[in-house]
């Protein structure tokens, strides 16, 4: 039946007109970022020095220091456990978040080795849970840092030895939840049995932490967050994260955070510091509570087709692309998808900030697992930072860059009362007809199950294409609906002077919807 | 076939495969091959959908990651072993005490874990890892200081592999501000490496245990550690009083220069145990120093 389906896909495709394919390899070259062979060589951080190197953090806990004009890399530091961010601060600084801390990693007698690893702030739990990571770390425009924690996984158990207080509203105990893997009596397979996939016993899992400068004291920014590896702090002070797949997550998402608010993951809503649940588990509150409660998610990247493992979330530079005209961009990494990553367009519709999702790079070289994206000190080039960890990524680093030779792409992709804009880079043509556009609607169930099918899934009717310029409408014929994620194909014969078309597949979450529809 | 017949058997072509093939939606995306750069290892044949949506992210062809790898499945579950592998993916078991639960794929039609286990046992896995200890990056340098999960001490410890004879370890608690105990022989870090995280370091055997150094009514603040020579000096503040805490060794001993620029707080008695020699000594109320002899 498959394979029927793929013989009859295929031969009317190929029927076409020969369809044109764009090359990333024609505007940006790949090059492989040599690690030190006694490294285990998966990316935790990327940060940039005033002087151009670049800081990296790894795996096994090294810090290390690349220098682009030498290609020459040296130990800054070393033991830190499971680092997975470093940051420079505005005075040249370097910090980075490991499993227990915030390390500032300071070298007094300038021999070019930490020193001092200074402790910023220890002041959130570990459970010893082997999914307990901890993410971050960006700066906003007064100096607070910010971090983000992940949950625990009912795939393993916890330690008898905690830091922080164990909460156990609802009855989950810590004895409840110990697991000695050393004793081969005990069976986590057995003592697993009603615990929620994920969990945040202890203080502050789940969620986005706010340090002031100078207070080693943390403040719970906000709630809900599952495994929230991509951190960014936008030129307006606003907080973004990208959170993974699982339960309560319908696919790997992206959210503008909203202070003091509820973000979806019920796990940490036992630390919400406006309304923490204290008397049962949360995955037991009523769903239709916890959906009007939550703050959705800007962007859904539905999962597999669109991104496995959402990660670093980094602007868009304009040295980096063929256009000035980058504000409503930014890029993500994925760290289960191989050779693409993603771009993602900010739209606002009725105060709404939602948006859509595209690949970039796809089939180009730039490999899988990128983890950590960080752009050169001149902005022309991007080192992507990779790693596996147990899952199914990469490892190494890769430097992208752009050789100058423009090609077409959108700069912005809109809602209108009867469809979409998408504004390119320059004048469009072969834009093709209404036939040649693939575009369905589905939804994506916000509930506690691992992952959300795609639920009535169903093809939209394109009643208008136009191009004006370098804007490209598209109307459907029926009216947009609200809450819907419209996966939209465009046709790869777009074209220009500059190029066909780069990125032709996006995928617009529509929280918000106009409402006249002609 | 008139043109707009030739359109419509396209969409039908998209609609007859809609939902039980998307594989094929995915390739109908690039119709002409793209001649791919790089990656001549990786297989040529696209996994299926049930796959990559419910086993991609813990099951690799190649190596352990989450989930064993493929070679592993091949051999457990060889096709006369269809049933027994719908079964284990419906009530998974556990074979291997360091990795994490497989979770159940109830949700997952029989009909498609069909698929995945022909997919997993048509994929011809040229240079499969074994499941064993291999250590692609071992460091067993002295001295080494390194963060991890370590056995009978809190989840933020200090392993401190000393430059002695005789393989002296010590684990150092930040959350307790203390030395939690002294132990002999290699230090390996692998085991929570290999584990993601799901299985403590090892230390050795343990040889000397210490209580807490001073009387405190509350949590002590931890504050960092300086490096000198590759070992540490921990920070940390008790009852008011900032202490420094140096890790040094001298003459095959491990000494301990306990530190503070006030007077330091009370001291408990602390434990001292047959096989490893321990004195203490006071210079004023400022300084303590701790030998450890083996």
């Amino acid at each position: 039946m498959k394979n029927v389906c793929i013989t009859i896909a295929a031969f009317l495709l190929s029927s076409l007109d020969a369809v044109a394919t764009f090359d990333w390899g024609e505007h940006y070259t790949v090059d492989t970022v040599s690690i030190p062979k006694s490294v285990d060589p998966q990316v935790g951080g990327l940060a940039l020095l005033p002087d151009g190197r670049v800081v990296a953090c790894f795996h096994r806990g090294e810090v290390k220091i690349y220098d682009p004009k030498t290609k020459k890399w040296s130990l800054f530091a070393e033991g830190l456990h499971e680092p997975l961010g470093v940051h420079v601060d505005k005075a040249g600084g370097i910090l980075v978040i490991q499993r227990p801390e915030i390390t500032r990693l300071h070298d007094t007698d300038k021999d070019g080795t930490a020193d001092f690893y200074e402790a910023i702030t220890t002041d959130w739990g570990m459970s010893g849970n082997y999914h307990e990571f901890s993410f971050g770390i960006v700066e906003d425009s007064k100096g607070n840092f910010y971090v983000s924690l992940g949950t625990a996984s009912n795939g393993s158990g916890v330690r008898e030895e905690i830091r922080g207080a164990w909460n156990n509203v609802g009855g989950l105990s810590h004895a409840r939840l110990l697991y000695d893997n050393t004793n081969p009596k005990e069976s986590w397979r057995v003592k697993k049995a009603g615990i929620p996939r994920m969990y945040a016993r202890v203080p502050y899992r789940g969620c986005i932490l706010k340090i002031k400068p100078g207070n080693p004291k943390a403040e719970v920014y906000a709630t809900g967050f599952r495994t929230p590896n991509g951190l960014y702090m936008d030129k307006e002070d606003r907080l973004w994260v990208a959170d993974n797949q699982g339960d309560w997550v319908g696919a790997c998402n992206l959210f503008r955070v909203e202070s003091g608010e509820f973000h979806g993951h019920v796990a940490s809503l036992l630390w919400d510091t406006k309304n923490p649940v204290v008397d049962q588990i949360p995955a037991e509150i009523p769903i239709a509570e916890l959906d009007k409660r939550r703050v959705k998610e800007v962007c859904f990247f539905p999962q597999s087709i669109c991104a496995n493992s959402v990660s670093q979330i980094v602007p868009v530079d304009p040295s980096f692309v063929p256009t000035q005209n980058t504000d409503a961009m930014m890029f993500l990494g994925d760290v289960y998808s191989t050779n693409r990553f993603l771009g993602f367009y900010k739209d606002e519709v009725n105060g709404s900030v939602q948006g859509a999702a595209c690949h970039v790079f796809k089939n180009s070289s730039v490999g899988g697992g990128n983890n950590r994206l960080l752009y050169s000190a001149d902005g022309t080039s991007m080192y992507l930072g990779k790693t596996h960890l147990s899952w199914a990524g990469r490892e190494g680093m890769k430097k992208v860059s752009f050789t100058g030779k423009p090609y077409l792409m959108v700069e912005k992709v809109n809602l209108t009362p009867n469809g979409f804009t998408f504004t390119f880079n320059t004048t469009i043509e072969k834009i093709g007809q209404p036939k040649d556009y693939v575009i369905q609607s589905y939804y994506l169930k916000y509930f506690s199950k691992y992952g959300s099918p795609l639920i009535d899934k169903q093809k939209e009717a394109v009643s208008l294409i136009k191009a004006e310029g370098n804007i490209l409408t598209i109307e459907l014929s029926e009216p947009i609906k609200k809450g819907f994620v419209y996966d939209m194909k465009l046709p790869e014969r777009i074209t220009s002077a500059y190029s066909d078309i780069s990125s032709n597949h996006f995928w617009y979450t529509a929280n918000e919807v106009y409402t006249e529809h002609k | 076939m008139s043109y707009s017949n030739f359109f419509n058997g396209v969409l039908l072509g998209y609609a007859f495969c809609f939902t039980p093939c998307q594989s094929a939606e995915k390739q109908s995306e690039n119709p002409v091959p793209i001649k791919k750069k790089e990656n001549k290892k990786k297989s040529a044949k696209q996994a299926p959908e049930a796959f990559q949506l419910n086993c991609a992210a813990c099951h690799i062809s190649d190596r352990v990651s989450v989930g064993p790898s493929f070679t592993h499945i091949q051999e457990f579950y060889p096709k006369q072993k269809r049933k027994e592998f719908i079964e284990w993916c419906y009530n998974p078991g556990k074979r291997n005490p360091d990795m994490v639960q497989m979770p159940s794929m109830a949700h997952v039609k029989k009909e498609d874990l069909a698929i995945i286990h022909d997919y997993i046992l048509s994929v011809k896995v040229r240079n499969p890892q074994p499941l064993s200890n291999v250590d692609d990056y071992p460091n067993k340098k002295r001295p080494r200081v390194i963060r991890t999960f370590l056995p009978k001490s809190g989840p933020a410890s200090v392993l401190v592999a000393l430059p002695l004879k005789k393989k002296l370890n010590l684990v150092w608690d930040t959350t307790q501000c203390r030395l939690r105990y002294i132990s002999a022989g290699e230090a390996d870090n692998y085991p929570y490496l290999k584990a993601n995280g799901n299985a403590l370091a090892e230390v050795g055997k343990i040889i000397y245990t210490e209580k807490s150094l001073f009387k405190s009514e509350k949590p002590p603040t931890y504050h960092g550690y300086k490096m000198k020579y590759g070992l540490p000096t921990f920070l940390y503040t008790v009852e008011g009083v900032r202490i420094e805490e140096s890790i040094t060794v001298a003459d095959e001993a491990l000494v301990r220069r306990i530190l503070s620029k006030s007077t330091l707080p009370t001291l408990n008695h602390i434990a001292e145990d047959s096989t490893l020699t321990t004195k203490l000594s006071r210079e004023g109320d400022k300084i303590i120093i701790i030998k450890h002899h083996f």
